[in-house]
């Protein structure tokens, strides 16, 4: 089935093979890479999640860290962000449980998002609440300015207790930082005009910085539990701010004044106040933990969840990936396995052929060089051939001519002929009527024969009658007894007398049937005679249609003649040219030689091609000149050859040039003798 | 020895005489000539039923009916064609006291012969077994031999005569 292919097909088949082999392996790296890549996006998907978890995270812990708004909207934008690549991501998943792990990120990112919100929310609050405006930082300040006016009351009136009421100005000025040494100065100058009331009026000073103390106290744990968040804090600000309130209810039930007393509750309401609004935002700051908690819990599970995927999707990708390098080594060793068995194959079955091929065009341009000898010795011996064959057609063309007066004779001859023959059947005829009337005259002898031999029996049957009565006469001689021994005597007279007429009856009997029998004979000879001068002359009527067809046949014979000497003509015609062709074939069938060296220094070039320029180098060396100098030559061969099969009149003449000899002055041009019209040129030029 | 002889040749003396001989399948017969009465060319015979085969039948001679032997099937020989040399030979055979006319067929009758006492000689002896009596003698003419046939013992069957008889009380009639 293969060796019957074409080289083409071959060829073609074997790449069609390989190639079909590597679309097979391009398409399985291909369908590799794709999955692949499929895999990389998701993971960088999932990554890019992580990452924006990440940034996230630092924008929350921006937010924590300076309580900007703008990173609020920021980790809004994030988590819009996040949650718009998850469900994208989940688009691209196929199985279930991917698209389960994409929902639980989800689910953790939003309730990242709702941590976070109710986080930013509670430290909106917060803010709020330490503001200036807000009610921790305004109570504490009610506090201390109820605080400050109360001791800068007392001072004043314990200046005025000690000095008058020249100086109040400067205390109150100095309230603030020199309070003490105020108060140490106060009772100096006091003591001396009521002592009590110094007392009285200096503790409820100290008390007043007291509660200044402790509420700058409890800012400045308050402020230590907002930094660190610690909650001995927390005990440490209560503590202080109940000691304000029951210092300030203390110095209430001290004060006699109704505007003292009313400064002092102002105190323990403020007191109140400020603890109220520092437990609130204790309360939110735990409440800010369990949501910064939770924040964190549903970044890292995000985070968590999203690495698993991501790993599931490297395991899986890093699966596939060895499977389509398997596949794609196993595919290229069976594409090369299977490409070089091919290309083993397939070069076998070129070259396996082109060899033979190559072996049978040696030996067949080999025999073409020596049949080329071979042609050209024997068309120079055609050449001298055609020359005498010319004479021969010469020599031809005169005894044809002579043959023509012969047949010409041979149709008279035969109308003669066939006259004599008309005579001889009339003769024939006569005879045939003759003998018709020979043989009736031999059946009428017959009859009288026949006539003759029934009188003959009648005188047999009278004979033996006779015979009887002398019989019986003799038997009645015999009864008579001697009485009638001479009556016996005369009955055997008689006897014998019927014995011999009855022998001269059966001699005549025998004649006459002789005589019938040659009758007979005679007739059937007649017949057989009129038979036969029957035959003749149907014989001589055929003679007579046959001479008369010789006849015409002659007179056609001698027409033909006269077509046969002029193609004679024709051939004599012929025949030069065919001697100027044998030269002209002689020099082409020496150009044939020179062609088939070439062939043979092609057909090793071929060889090298196949079998490499080692195989055969030894034998190209000695044709290359060859065929290198036949190429000159070719082209006027090549020429001259179809000159000579264009096949014009043209040609003729020329080829008429060609042989040398005395002949050719001799010879005249058969055109001149015989003018032939184009048509028949043209059948001539086709020999 | 001598009477022996002389009885024997005054026998032969009695058998010379002429014999009417007659062709029967090629081979010569003789008859007694004294016992044929008349020769005649053949003709029609009307059949008799209910008689032995070799009776023919019988013809009218000049008005008297006389009953015909074929001879051939008498001798058991082959019955013949009839020719025109065919002759009913009229005999008398002596039955008793009186005797009858027969006509025995033959093929051709040949001759009237005198032979003497020295050419006839008595019958061979085929053994007992083998009847001869019919035969009368044979008489030697030249080289051939022509068997002399005593007539009535040839036709000495006993239906014949009856026949016969029964043809003879017919005549008488």
């Amino acid at each position: 089935m293969f060796k019957n292919m074409k080289l083409g097909t071959k060829i073609a088949g074997g790449f069609a093979i390989v190639l079909l082999l590597t679309a097979v392996l391009s398409y399985i790296s291909y369908n590799g890479m794709t999955t692949v890549s499929d895999r990389v996006d998701k993971v960088a998907d999932c990554n890019t999640i992580i990452q924006k978890v990440g940034v996230m995270r630092q924008q929350e812990k921006n937010f924590v860290i300076r309580g900007d708004h703008k990173y609020v909207t920021r980790v809004d934008e994030l988590v819009d962000e996040t949650v718009t690549a998850l469900n994208e991501l989940k688009g691209k998943f196929d199985k279930p449980e991917n698209k389960a792990a994409i929902d639980d990120i989800l689910k953790q990112a939003n309730s990242y998002k709702s941590a976070f919100d109710s986080y930013v929310e509670l430290a909106e609050k917060k803010a709020e609440l330490v503001s200036t405006t807000g009610s921790l930082v305004t109570s504490a300040r009610e506090v201390v300015s109820v605080a400050e006016t109360m001791r800068a009351e007392q001072k004043k009136e314990l200046d005025e207790i000690l000095h008058g009421k020249t100086r109040p100005a400067k205390s109150a000025s100095n309230s603030g930082s020199n309070w003490a040494t105020a108060a140490a100065a106060a009772p100096a100058t006091t003591g001396t005009r009521n002592n009590k009331q110094v007392d009285d009026k200096l503790t409820k000073a100290d008390d007043a910085n007291r509660i200044i103390k402790w509420a700058l106290e409890c800012r400045r744990h308050e402020k230590n539990y907002i930094a660190r968040c610690d909650d001995t804090y927390v005990q440490k600000v209560n503590d202080n701010a109940q000691k304000i309130a029951k210092l300030a209810k203390d110095m209430k039930s001290r004060f006699q004044q109704a505007k003292n007393q009313q400064q002092a509750d102002q105190m323990v309401a403020a007191a109140e106040t400020y603890s109220k609004a520092f437990g609130e935002f204790v309360a939110m700051t735990n409440q800010q933990k369990v949501a910064d908690e939770k924040m964190v819990e549903a970044a890292r599970a995000t985070v968590e969840s999203s690495e698993k995927v991501v790993t599931a999707q490297s395991e899986q990708m890093f699966s596939q990936m060895a499977s389509a390098n398997v596949l794609m080594i196993g595919g290229a060793i069976v594409t090369i396995l299977l490409g070089s068995m091919l290309a083993l194959v397939i070069t076998r079955g070129i070259t396996k052929p082109v060899n033979r091929i190559i072996q049978g065009l040696t030996s067949g341009s080999e025999q073409v060089s020596a049949a080329s000898g071979q042609v050209s010795s024997s068309s120079q011996s055609l050449a001298p051939g055609a020359t005498e064959q010319a004479a021969a057609v010469e020599e031809t063309t005169s005894s044809i001519e002579e043959m023509s007066s012969m047949t010409k004779q041979n149709a008279g001859n035969a109308v003669e002929a066939k006259n004599l023959s008309a005579g001889a059947r009339d003769g024939a005829e006569k005879g045939a009527e003759a003998m018709g009337r020979m043989s009736k005259a031999i059946e009428d002898i017959k009859k009288s024969s026949d006539e003759t031999s029934k009188i003959i029996k009648t005188i047999d049957e009278i004979a033996f009658q006779t015979n009887l009565l002398a019989l019986n006469a003799a038997v009645e001689a015999a009864r008579a007894g001697d009485a009638g021994k001479g009556f016996a005597v005369v009955a055997e007279e008689v006897r014998n007398l019927a014995k011999r007429s009855a022998e001269a009856a059966k001699n005549t009997s025998d004649m006459i049937a002789e005589s019938v029998k040659n009758a007979d004979n005679g007739v059937e000879i007649s017949q057989e005679v009129t038979q036969q001068f029957t035959e003749i002359t149907g014989g001589i009527g055929k003679v007579n249609d046959l001479i008369a067809e010789i006849a015409a046949a002659s007179s056609e014979q001698s027409q033909g003649i006269e077509q046969v000497s002029t193609a004679i003509g024709q051939i004599d015609q012929v025949t030069q040219s065919s001697a100027a062709t044998a030269e002209e074939s002689a020099s082409a069938s020496e150009e044939l030689s020179a062609q088939a060296e070439e062939l043979k220094f092609m057909v090793d070039s071929l060889r090298a091609l196949v079998e490499g320029a080692s195989a055969s180098a030894n034998r190209t060396s000695g044709h290359v000149p060859a065929g290198t100098k036949t190429t000159g030559k070719l082209g006027s061969s090549d020429k001259l050859w179809h000159k000579i099969s264009d096949g014009g009149a043209k040609k003729q003449t020329a080829a008429r040039k060609a042989p040398s000899g005395n002949e050719q002055n001799q010879q005249t041009n058969p055109e001149e003798l015989i003018p032939l019209n184009e048509e028949e040129t043209s059948t001539l030029a086709n020999f | 020895m001598s009477e022996q002889a002389t009885i024997t040749q005054e026998q032969q003396t009695q058998k010379a005489g002429k014999y009417l001989t007659f062709v029967l399948a090629g081979e010569e017969y003789g008859l007694e000539i004294l016992r044929v009465r008349e020769i005649i060319g053949y003709m029609d015979i009307t059949a008799v039923p209910q008689t032995p085969d070799y009776v023919k039948g019988v013809i009218n001679l000049r008005g008297q009916v006389i009953p015909v032997v074929d001879l051939r099937t008498k001798f058991g020989m082959e019955t013949a064609e009839q020719t025109e040399e065919t002759c009913i030979i009229v005999v008398e055979i002596s039955q008793g006291d009186h005797s009858i006319s027969t006509g025995i067929v033959v093929d051709r009758v040949s001759e009237v012969l005198d032979i003497a006492s020295g050419d006839i000689e008595d019958p061979p002896d085929f053994g007992s077994r083998v009847d001869t009596d019919f035969i009368l003698g044979m008489g030697k003419i030249g080289d051939s031999v022509k068997i002399l046939l005593d007539i009535d013992k040839v036709l000495a069957g006993d239906e014949l005569g009856e026949f016969a008889n029964a043809d003879a009380e017919t005549d008488e009639q």
